[in-house]
């Protein structure tokens, strides 16, 4: 399914922390049931990109439109029914199980029921865990229970923001997120991502933003953006291209 | 990095504590409440002072009625207090005087006491702000040092856990400072005074109109909060998700630097700055309650009074000092080594 109009969009966003610049008059646009994944180099913008994206940071320049309207028109609770934001790092005060956790989501809906929790733990693989505390989770298991947070939280039609979800994951478990990630968009959902890996961006990208020093350098189709050429260029090593789209040449190899 | 996955059978018991601990709990608050009415300190035949239980006089009953309100009232004052400054600052080992409330609250006293010394125009002023037992005194201190707090940490750009803490630390240290040079501007006799409220002690007839003060303050924030509980709960996720799940964090913050800082004055014009039991009602409240804030609220404030109330009746039982032992000294003595094991098990479970 998809959908011309964005669901979610932005112009001419810029962020300042201080005297550091970290994003520089970047626009795009997310529609509905497509990924859009944003690559670049560590500090290079993606996970303040992200932040304002998701509304969670205000940004000192421009403006970010969900639906056709400003973010900032939508109060908290509004715009969480229907935009998601998986963190870097999910952190999680106090005793609380991975599906108190999980129903944290629904929140502004004023609560959720167990099925849908359950579904969405099941859906990451931690349905298992359910009754244990968050705390006792590893990095990759919180970032998957907060990734099951944010499918209960915006519903079929919402916008998910993930930062580096796969990065703490091992393959069978980066697999099963590709696997979430693509049905969700089939499914009517709108995504942008951070990713590091080449390969995963070709396997999940519908569209992709290269960010570089906190400005667009690309945002287009993936198929013109994950090039050997570009990808080189952005994070200065050479790539190849291989059949599972271009591929980092490490040790100074060749392929 | 890989996870390690534990197996589904050792899925392990759920974390959440049961009603059974908030009953637990309110029958002990039950039985302090009844040790401080019944257990009193008498005479006997050889006038010799002894311990009596019993159902006194009508006069004492009120004096005992009226200490059992303040102890009960200032208790879950404190322990709502260390509640929310525990949620506010992100940090399980937050108090209610963590921001200067009790600092400012004894410089206010002092400020007081030196005014009358000093004698003309700032004498009346001194004897209005100590009248009362030096209630206005002491309010004016708290205020004053929340006022500083909050307009510091405004100025650093938010009320974030950090800088709230380091704007706190410094009110505290400046009044604690101004609390020494005025000492040595004030004569012997009235300093005793000082050391013995900055004890804490229960009032044995405080005000009814500060009884009535505290008690609808306490009632109406404990209502609120058992009310926002899911978004108390909430907040416990990182900042930026909190913020996603739709909590209103800044909004949160402002309510919660409020509310703490304000029952931390209650508390500290009632019986002074007590240590402990609001560092430790919410945690003795999170074990017998749960995670969720909805009990944890509901048990903060009966372990706060129940532990005000059981360490006054105690003091009744085993006085040294022939009445005059400062409530606080108990609190102290118990919650020192309790505050540690509380850092010992989390340091084993880090």
């Amino acid at each position: 399914m998809t959908d011309d109009r964005p669901r979610l969009s932005a112009r001419g966003l810029g962020v300042r922390f201080g005297r550091v610049e970290a994003l520089a008059d970047v626009g795009v646009g997310i529609g509905a049931g497509r990924v859009l994944v944003v690559l670049g180099r560590n500090a290079s913008g993606k996970s303040t990109l992200l932040r304002v994206l998701a509304g969670v940071l205000n940004p000192t320049g421009g403006q970010v439109f969900l639906d056709g309207r400003s973010l900032r028109d939508w109060s908290p609770s509004q715009r969480a029914r229907r935009l998601g934001y998986l963190a870097q790092q999910p952190r999680l005060v106090g005793g609380f199980t991975v599906a108190e956790s999980v129903a944290f989501g629904g929140h502004a809906a004023g609560g959720v029921d167990a099925m849908t929790v359950a579904d969405a733990l099941d859906d990451v693989g931690l349905a298992a865990l359910a009754r244990r505390p968050f705390r006792d989770l590893s990095v990759g298991q919180r970032q998957r229970a907060a990734l099951a947070r944010v499918l209960v939280q915006v519903g079929d039609d919402g916008v998910m923001v993930l930062d580096e979800p796969f990065a703490a994951q091992d393959p069978g478990e980066v697999e099963r997120l590709i696997r979430i990630v693509r049905a969700r968009a089939a499914g009517g959902r709108a995504v942008v991502a951070a990713v590091h890996d080449a390969a995963i961006a070709h396997a999940i990208a519908d569209d992709v933003l290269l960010l570089d020093g906190g400005r667009r350098v690309f945002l287009g189709p993936a198929a013109e953006g994950l090039t050997p050429e570009r990808l080189g260029e952005l994070f200065g090593i050479t790539f190849t291209a291989g059949p599972a789209g271009p591929t980092p040449c490490f040790g100074g190899g060749s392929a | 990095m890989t996870d390690t996955t534990p197996s589904p059978l050792d899925a392990g018991p759920c974390v959440h504590g049961g009603r059974g601990g908030i009953v637990g709990l309110f029958l002990l608050a039950s039985l302090a409440v009844a040790a401080r009415l019944l257990i009193g300190r008498g005479v006997d035949g050889d006038g010799t002072p002894t311990t009596v239980v019993g159902l006194p006089d009508p006069l004492l009953l009120e004096i005992r009625l009226s200490a059992m309100l303040a102890a009960s009232i200032a208790g879950a004052a404190l322990g709502l207090s260390g509640l929310a400054f525990q949620i506010l600052l992100r940090n399980p080992l937050a108090s209610p005087w963590v921001l200067g409330v009790s600092s400012g609250a004894g410089f206010g006293l002092i400020l007081a006491m030196w005014l009358v010394r000093l004698g003309g125009a700032a004498a009346l002023v001194g004897t209005a702000l100590l009248a009362g037992a030096g209630i206005p005194a002491a309010a004016f201190g708290a205020l004053l040092a929340i006022s500083i707090v909050w307009m510091l940490s405004r100025r650093l750009g938010g009320f974030d856990p950090v800088g709230l803490v380091l704007c706190g630390v410094v009110t505290s240290a400046t009044f604690g400072a101004g609390i020494m040079l005025l000492q040595h501007l004030v004569p012997n006799g009235v300093r005793g005074d000082l050391v013995g409220w900055m004890m804490g002690r229960i009032p044995e007839l405080a005000p009814g109109w500060l009884l009535a003060v505290g008690g609808v303050a306490v009632g109406v924030i404990a209502a609120a909060a058992w009310r926002a509980a899911p978004m108390l709960d909430a907040s416990g996720l990182g900042d930026d998700e909190a913020r996603s799940v739709g909590v209103p964090l800044d909004a949160l913050r402002r309510w919660l630097l409020s509310i703490g800082g304000g029952l931390a004055a209650i508390a500290v014009v009632m019986v002074g700055p007590i240590a402990f039991v609001g560092l430790l009602a919410p945690h003795a409240a999170r074990r017998l309650a749960g995670a969720g804030h909805r009990g944890v609220v509901l048990a903060t404030v009966v372990a706060g009074a129940g532990m005000l109330l059981g360490a006054d009746a105690i003091r009744q039982v085993v006085d040294l000092g022939g009445g005059r032992l400062p409530v606080g000294v108990l609190t102290a003595l118990v919650g020192g080594p309790a505050f540690l094991g509380l850092l010992l098990r989390d340091r084993g479970r880090a």
